[in-house]
């Protein structure tokens, strides 16, 4: 107890020591302060299982190496993380996990992300010792509608019934038969009763389990990832998002334990669709004499709008610009003084459902409709209130057919052309969640980063914020450009804004971890 | 802007098992002994191994998912978990069994003094090509069983309950002959 002296109790991990809390795990300290110790069945959320040996590190003055996952830290504990003995005991686990695993990483879509195929390039020998064949278990077992499961890839680590013991408390899983063939099962009704079941996806450190929506779709080394936010509701759950040749692939929850600890619900999970819609609206278009679409150039389409507002103004008809309640706090604001130049105010509208609860899901579905509110924008809940001059529409049920139709606007933002009621004489393309960027407030009153990939999306889709400035200094000599950086500024310091909790001033992401 | 249909979305999600309706458990010739099983643990859960043997004992040798959908519901245990525990032993079956159910060690010590005769003997006699499986003639259940305690015998089966040791396929054949 020669460490004891000290105030606060210290453990040494490869020769410096390191304070630890009462309970601490050598794992968690270690990671607390960067040391990487391999690992597979652990989780920081979940209880240890001990069941994967990979986190084996070498106990100073012991001739065993123990598991870093369940290791409890008691002063005067030396470990070492990088050790001779620390690196044979991975070796020989690496040795027994490989037993029975195919290694089909050329047709497994965990290949780019899997610590198994990480560690056996760095510890496999490249051979196998065991001359017994590999043990054949089901392949292609669906669990639910979204998850495939793969037994043979299996490590039996077992997060993903734990997953659903500790974290959902549904029990749909368990593990079945024993030894070589054990495997995970699923209750007999073969469904999930949670809501969250896909980041059993994230959660299994090999290609067990993997996503039907994104299985074979895409090797990861060809996509572009971007933290970003999930719009699918106002929780605002942290992810990122996957995009390549304009199509949005995967959302993963990203870690953010103020907002979603490390997951997502399976309906924001697969909330990305309508980014990649047949009918997106890809460049301007303008309705001609006879009142048919043409293709145009920004400045053809900016002109159009300009004269469209001009007389719309001129009719005394309403001004406001209504927005989709996931539109960003730039957007808005943007829009607030387009409305103002029009004669009217910035309004926005967004669905709200029933089911929300106790965990991430809330009824609220407008992305940033906490931030509207705090702007000042009022809420538009049925077409009555719905008459507005321009649109900006990303996702249908935020702005449904009837308010559409309603509204008498004649310039409309949409994602998708389908949205382009019969009123409007100019459409311009709006990015998806998924190409924008800006800032998002959830429902707790953070403010989060959304960012856009240039790999989702049509290409060369111009921001909301220009082509609206555009237009105002066309309506309005007057107005001053602002570009991002000068907008958030003013955001930041907006009343009912500056009170909200901001991240660093940076134009860097939002709390980006893991 | 002449919007094309949206290709559809790829459909190939698989059919699923109809969920199936639990057995109320315990039936009432059960009720008491349950009970009393129940009595004897401070969990729930620590009761599932000796409530499974009831319920196959009841079963008629297998314990079908709806009883152990029963059972699970009985203990306050996820379905999945209780049907982990029955697929991680293998007394418990989880497929209709024969009359009679036959045992071979398939541990070393057996192995090494004749076992592999005796299987061989006694998938043949009940007519069926694998264990686990049950003859056309429902008469035997075959099946692998880890050491059964008796190594110093070897080779040992189990018949119906019984420990049989130095067990000679000669030997076999009667006992099995003997059964119904
Ligand atoms: S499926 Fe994945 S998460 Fe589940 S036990 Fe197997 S390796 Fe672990
Ligand atoms: S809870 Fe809301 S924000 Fe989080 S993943 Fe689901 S829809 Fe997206
Ligand atoms: S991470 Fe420690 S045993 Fe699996
Ligand atoms: S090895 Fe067969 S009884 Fe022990």
């Amino acid at each position: 107890m020669s460490a004891s002296s000290s105030p606060e109790p210290v453990v040494t991990i490869n020769g410096t020591a390191y304070p630890y809390e009462p309970g601490d795990t050598v794992i968690r300290v270690a990671h607390r302060h960067g040391i990487d110790v391999p690992h597979y069945c652990y989780h920081p959320s979940m209880s240890p299982a001990g069941n994967c040996r990979i986190c084996m590190v070498e106990v100073v003055g012991s001739p065993r190496p123990q598991i870093a996952c369940k290791m409890a830290c008691f002063p005067g504990l030396s470990v070492n993380t990088d050790s001779d003995l620390a690196h044979e005991a991975r070796a020989d686990t690496m040795q027994m996990l490989l037993v029975n695993h195919p290694l089909d990483c050329p047709i497994c879509d965990q290949a780019g992300e899997c610590h198994l195929q990480d560690y056996s390039y760095q510890l496999g020998s490249g051979r196998a010792v065991t001359s017994t064949p590999k043990t054949k278990l089901p392949k292609n077992q669906p669990f639910g509608e979204q998850i495939v499961y793969d037994a043979e890839r299996c490590i039996k680590c077992t997060l993903c019934v734990r997953f659903c013991e500790e974290i959902t408390d549904t029990n749909e899983l368990s593990m079945g038969q024993r030894s070589d063939h054990e495997q995970v099962i699923m209750t007999s009704a073969g469904e999930f009763t949670t809501r969250y079941s896909m980041n059993i996806v994230d959660l299994c450190p090999v290609g067990a389990l993997t996503s039907r929506d994104f299985r074979f779709r895409s090797r990861l080394w060809f996509m572009d990832f971007v933290p970003s936010v999930c719009t699918g509701c106002a929780r605002g759950c942290n992810v990122t998002v996957g995009a390549r040749m304009g199509k949005v692939l995967r959302l993963e929850p990203r870690e953010n334990q103020d907002v979603n600890q490390w997951w997502m619900c399976d309906a924001g999970r697969l909330g990305y669709k309508h980014a990649n819609s047949a009918t997106r609206l890809g460049v301007p278009a303008v309705r001609d004499a006879s009142g048919a679409w043409r293709e145009a150039t920004f400045e053809q389409a900016i002109q159009a709008a300009s004269a469209a507002l001009a007389e719309h103004r001129h009719e005394e008809r309403p001004g406001h610009v209504l927005l989709d309640g996931g539109a960003t706090l730039e957007e808005m604001w943007v829009a607030r003084q387009l409305a103002a130049a029009l004669g009217g105010e910035a309004r926005f509208a967004a669905h709200v459902g029933d089911d929300g609860d106790e965990f991430l899901v809330v009824n609220e579905k407008g992305a940033n409709a906490r931030g509207a509110e705090a702007l000042g924008l009022a809420r538009v809940k049925n077409a009555a209130d719905a008459g507005a001059a321009v649109l900006v529409i990303e996702r249908d049920e935020h702005v449904p057919a009837d308010l559409r139709a309603a509204s008498g606007a004649v310039v409309a933002f949409v994602t998708d052309a389908s949205h382009v009621p019969d009123s409007v004489r100019v459409a311009f393309p709006f990015g998806s969640f998924a190409e924008r960027d800006g800032w998002l407030v959830n429902v707790g009153g953070r403010v989060q980063r959304l960012l856009g990939t240039g790999e989702a999306g049509p290409s060369a889709v111009q921001p909301f914020q220009a082509v609206a400035q555009e237009i105002l200094l066309d309506l309005d000599a007057g107005h001053d450009v602002l570009d991002d950086a000068a907008l958030e500024t003013r955001l930041r310091a907006a009343p009912g804004l500056a009170d909200l909790v901001w991240p660093p001033a940076s134009r860097e992401p939002a709390e980006v971890s893991s | 802007m002449n919007p094309r249909a949206p290709a559809a979305e790829p459909k190939d999600v698989a059919p699923r098992a109809p969920a199936v309706v639990p057995a109320s458990f315990p039936p009432a010739e059960l009720k008491a002994t349950c009970e009393k099983i129940l009595a004897r643990y401070p969990t729930k859960m620590a009761a599932l191994l000796p409530i499974l043997h009831e319920a196959q004992a009841f079963g008629g040798g297998w314990v079908s998912p709806e009883l152990e959908a029963g059972v699970a519901a009985y203990l306050d245990l996820s379905p999945a978990h209780v049907h982990g525990v029955l697929t991680f032993y293998s007394m418990y079956n989880t497929k209709p069994a024969g009359r009679h159910e036959l045992w071979v060690c398939r541990t070393l010590s057996c192995w090494r003094r004749g076992a592999p005769e005796l299987r061989a003997k006694a998938l043949d006699k009940a007519g069926c090509t694998r264990t686990g499986e049950v003859g056309e003639d429902g008469r035997f259940l075959v099946k692998d069983m880890e050491c059964l305690g008796l190594c110093e015998q070897a080779p040992a089966i189990w018949l119906d309950g019984v420990a049989h040791a130095n067990v000679t396929p000669e030997g076999l054949e009667q006992l099995m002959d003997g059964c119904e």
